[in-house]
């Protein structure tokens, strides 16, 4: 079930309730069998992977523990990372690209070995697969001592908060808090339902009321002119930040309501200064994931290619990060455009500090200010790629936004909703950015601020917040 | 922190929580009734869907004939809706209203369903008896719960544009825009519509007429006009049996008259409509001024 | 080498890699305090340490070195 359903709500206090009874020896237990029903109530069959891999992991990362020599150790590290990531390759690249193959090959009067392969992805594969292997990564390296416990391993793996959308989580941080779970601290019920809170407001008001306007525009670019085109590519970056953000604050809200704490997503990505700088603001999960476990081996290695490894390692690096988000060539392309830009960062680093620093632009706000539009733009540009669903519309957006404009696509009531909310979450971030703990709402020590900013958070959910989905449709006659 | 006070806290949110969305709630419905003119006394009320919305300023109207109408009126809805509708005006709005401008079209028996979901538009009126009933018969019961006890999630952000109108007295048309004589003339070319007469829809109308009767006022049907092109596209013969049904109807009734617009100076003329449905502002000043002739 | 010399040897390839002259490295020195150390820069520096110490990291000596102290630990140890 989604976090944004009724049911969810409803779900919530009993997972709470039945783990507050369960005697801490058996909590992990508790937490085990919720996930499963959890995952089971969306696709029961794909259950089966879940167990397949937490098997699969748990058995290897043993061995190696107990294996003295190196070069066993390594291969039952290689082992496990190649066992478990041929179910993500499978369902998520092999039957794309061997779909494509049968369409282009019957096109010339070929035909394919395979069938057409229609399978819709196991439920957070891309999530827990990484997680896996950046455990058995980390039991490789001595980071940390494999699980004895096979639960834990298969709770690690299926911990319902985060087998939807993440945020992609580490071993070291969650074995031993599974190890240790405490009893029920209403403290931390109330930070999680603060950030809760908050999450639904970023997905329920800001994200889906944004895309109620932008996928109007992209579902018929062929008619809207460039002026609509554009206003729906500067909307987009903030509806993907208020959907994958508000969702992510609503998985590690629930994981803080339990009292696990969850690692954040979301740095206040537009007040980035540069490309990199955004990069780690932005889906900080999966960009440290990479970063750690992708990244650095392999500019290490090819270290001695000075500033050229480093862009080969980046360049891999974005690119693998596209394609984890879909298979297709746009994602491709994406990841290419991300690890260009950081390339030319990189290559420009040493100058632009020299330049910076001689005119003490660092300290200018209007200079920040600019870099982040700068910044903001490059990312609201590669995204065109991201949204469109070939490359031949994205093309078509860039030409649209440079022909000749006709009528705006005014909806204004979806605009006036879509930009109230954006300014909200804009001045929520800048707070925390610039001016930390001077502004509280939430944690405010005073309890009219602090029950009036809840209450009037949700109004603002109940009033304007996209709740039923179908919207009021009629025909005409 | 201590469990009673935690609970405490709690109660005392829900508690905070519940009263707020009750002073919201009326505070959203008044906007709701100043838009459509229900907050006073009406004399005249205009009942239809989007062709009267579209095709009456209600305020204008009231200026010319110097009384007060109302319009209660939303798009998407057919005879069942608005049957509702008039039974929640008559047991709510104390008031000698004396006509009921109905709006007719050629589809108006059709049993064909123009949404699937058109209940939702009434869930702000939940309180009243009616449209309780009205409303918990289809919706889901999970649906109709939660409407029931959160009183402002009766509203959406279509209901919210429509209460900040009625506070700010913004009634008029927004349709400025002219149609497309040559698309649509293209589009309709060889188009033919059926005017379906459904028995138990015949019957719905007269126990509507029935209700109006019943209630001391008078009814002005009003067959509402649409673009030409449109307007051939309905068989003559089945058109002219459908108005000498209204007007047969009309003639045994005391008070009760039929008024055809579809007429060649109105349909003919492009520049008065929006869409082959839909008249534009200048379309609405036009009827307006001949529907206030009439009454 | 003792380890005050490679103090100062260090030092200079971080004032070089992070073109600045006053910076001074101490034990509890991370990426975190210099400005310009990023994962971008990271493995230039680790690149610039090896030719000037002639050794060679390894990619699990990385994953141990928290702090410029441990860097200076290991280096000392490879000498």
């Amino acid at each position: 079930m989604l976090f944004t359903s009724i049911n969810f709500l409803l779900f919530l206090p009993l997972v709470i309730a039945l783990y507050t009874i369960t005697p801490a020896k058996y909590k992990w237990l508790t937490l085990l069998i919720i996930s499963y029903v959890f995952y089971l109530n969306i696709k029961p069959i794909y259950a089966l992977l879940t167990v397949g891999v937490t098997v699969s992991t748990y058995t290897f990362t043993r061995l190696m523990d107990n294996s003295k020599k190196d070069s066993f150790r390594k291969r039952y590290m290689m082992i496990n990372i190649v066992l478990i990531l041929l179910p993500l390759l499978y369902f998520k690249y092999f039957s794309v690209i061997n779909n494509e193959l049968l369409i282009y090959l019957g096109s010339r009067g070929f035909n394919w070995i395979f069938p057409e392969m229609k399978y819709l992805l196991p439920i957070g594969i891309s999530y827990y697969t990484f997680m896996c292997i950046g455990y058995t990564i980390d039991v490789y390296n001595e980071e940390i001592k494999a699980e004895k416990n096979i639960g834990i391993v298969a709770l690690f793996v299926s911990f319902f908060p985060l087998i939807l959308s993440g945020p992609i989580e580490r071993a070291k941080n969650m074995l031993p808090q599974f190890r240790n779970l405490k009893s029920i601290n209403l403290l931390n019920i109330k930070q999680g339902a603060q950030l809760m809170l908050w999450g639904y407001f970023m997905k329920l008001v800001v994200a889906d009321r944004i895309g109620m306007y932008v996928d109007v525009v992209y579902n018929n670019l062929h008619s809207e002119s460039g002026n609509s085109i554009l206003l729906a590519v500067i909307l987009y970056p903030f509806q993907v930040y208020a959907d994958l953000g508000g969702y992510s604050l609503l998985a590690i809200g629930i994981a803080k309501t339990l009292g696990i704490d969850v690692m954040h997503n979301f740095k206040r990505p537009f007040f980035a200064i540069t490309v990199a700088d955004f990069w780690r603001r932005w889906h900080i999960s999966l960009i440290k994931w990479l970063t750690d476990y992708l990244y650095t081996p392999l500019s290490f290695s090819l270290r001695k290619l000075g500033i050229w490894g480093i862009i080969i390692a980046l360049q891999l690096t974005f690119l693998i990060s596209g394609i984890w988000h879909y298979a297709s060539l746009s994602m491709v392309i994406w990841g290419v455009l991300q690890g260009t830009y950081l390339s030319i960062e990189a290559f420009s680093h040493k100058q632009k500090t020299e330049f910076e620093n001689k005119y003490g632009l660092r300290n200018r706000k209007w200079y920040l200010f600019i870099s982040m539009l700068l910044t903001f733009s490059l990312f609201a540009i590669s995204q065109i790629v991201g949204r469109t669903d070939s490359i031949a519309d994205s093309a078509l957006v860039f030409t649209k936004i440079f022909s000749p404009w006709g009528n705006l696509y005014l909806d204004l009531t979806t605009l006036l909703f879509s930009i109230v909310g954006i300014v909200i979450v804009l001045c929520k971030d800048f707070v925390e950015e610039f001016y930390p703990n001077s502004i509280r709402l939430f944690s405010n020590t005073n309890i009219l601020i602090r029950y009036s900013s809840y209450l009037s958070i949700v109004f603002l959910i109940i009033l304007f917040g996209v709740l039923d989905g179908n919207s009021f449709i009629y025909f005409q006659f | 922190m201590k469990f009673t006070l935690f609970f405490r806290k709690v109660v005392l949110l829900i508690m905070l929580f519940l009263a707020i969305d009750f002073v919201i709630s009326k505070v959203l419905i008044e906007g709701l009734n100043r838009y459509f003119g229900l907050n006073e006394k009406a004399d005249v009320l205009i009942n239809g869907s989007s062709m009267v919305m579209n095709g009456f300023d209600r305020y204008e109207l009231g200026k010319i004939i110097d009384l007060d109408v109302a319009s209660y009126s939303h798009e998407g809805v057919s005879l069942v809706d608005r049957q509702a509708m008039l039974q929640h005006f008559y047991d709510n709005y104390k008031c000698d209203v004396k006509t009921i401008i109905f709006e007719i079209h050629p589809l108006i028996f059709s049993s064909y369903i123009r949404s699937k979901n058109v209940y939702t538009i009434f869930y702000p009126f939940m309180d009243v008896d009616n449209i309780d009933y009205y409303i918990k018969e289809r919706a889901s019961e999970k649906e109709y719960w939660v409407h029931k006890i959160i009183r402002t999630s009766r509203f959406d952000s279509n209901k919210l544009i429509t209460v900040a109108r009625g506070y700010l007295g913004v009634f008029g048309s927004f349709k400025t825009n002219v149609l497309d004589k040559e698309r649509v003339d293209k589009n309709l070319h060889g188009v033919v519509n059926e005017i379906v007469i459904a028995p138990q829809k015949q019957e719905l109308f007269e126990e509507i007429m029935q209700m109006i009767e019943s209630n001391n006022s008078r009814a002005l049907l009003v067959m509402m006009p649409m673009y030409d092109s449109k307007f051939k596209t309905f068989p003559k013969d089945d058109y002219k049996e459908l108005c000498f049904y209204f007007e047969d109807f009309c003639s045994r009734k005391d008070g009760f008259e039929f008024l055809d617009l579809n007429i060649d100076s109105i349909t003919t003329n492009a520049q008065l409509f929006f869409d082959d449905v839909h008249l534009n502002v200048k379309g609405q000043k036009v009827v307006t001024d001949i529907v206030a002739g009439h009454l | 080498m003792e380890r005050s010399v490679i103090i100062e040897k260090l030092s200079s390839v971080f004032r070089n890699v992070f073109s600045d002259e006053q910076l001074e490295i101490k034990d509890e020195l991370t990426a975190k305090d210099v400005e310009n150390w990023d994962s971008l820069s990271h493995m230039i520096l680790i690149s610039e340490v090896e030719n000037a110490f002639s050794i060679k990291f390894k990619l699990k000596d990385l994953n141990k070195m928290k702090n410029v102290g441990d860097m200076i630990n290991n280096i000392a140890s490879k000498i």
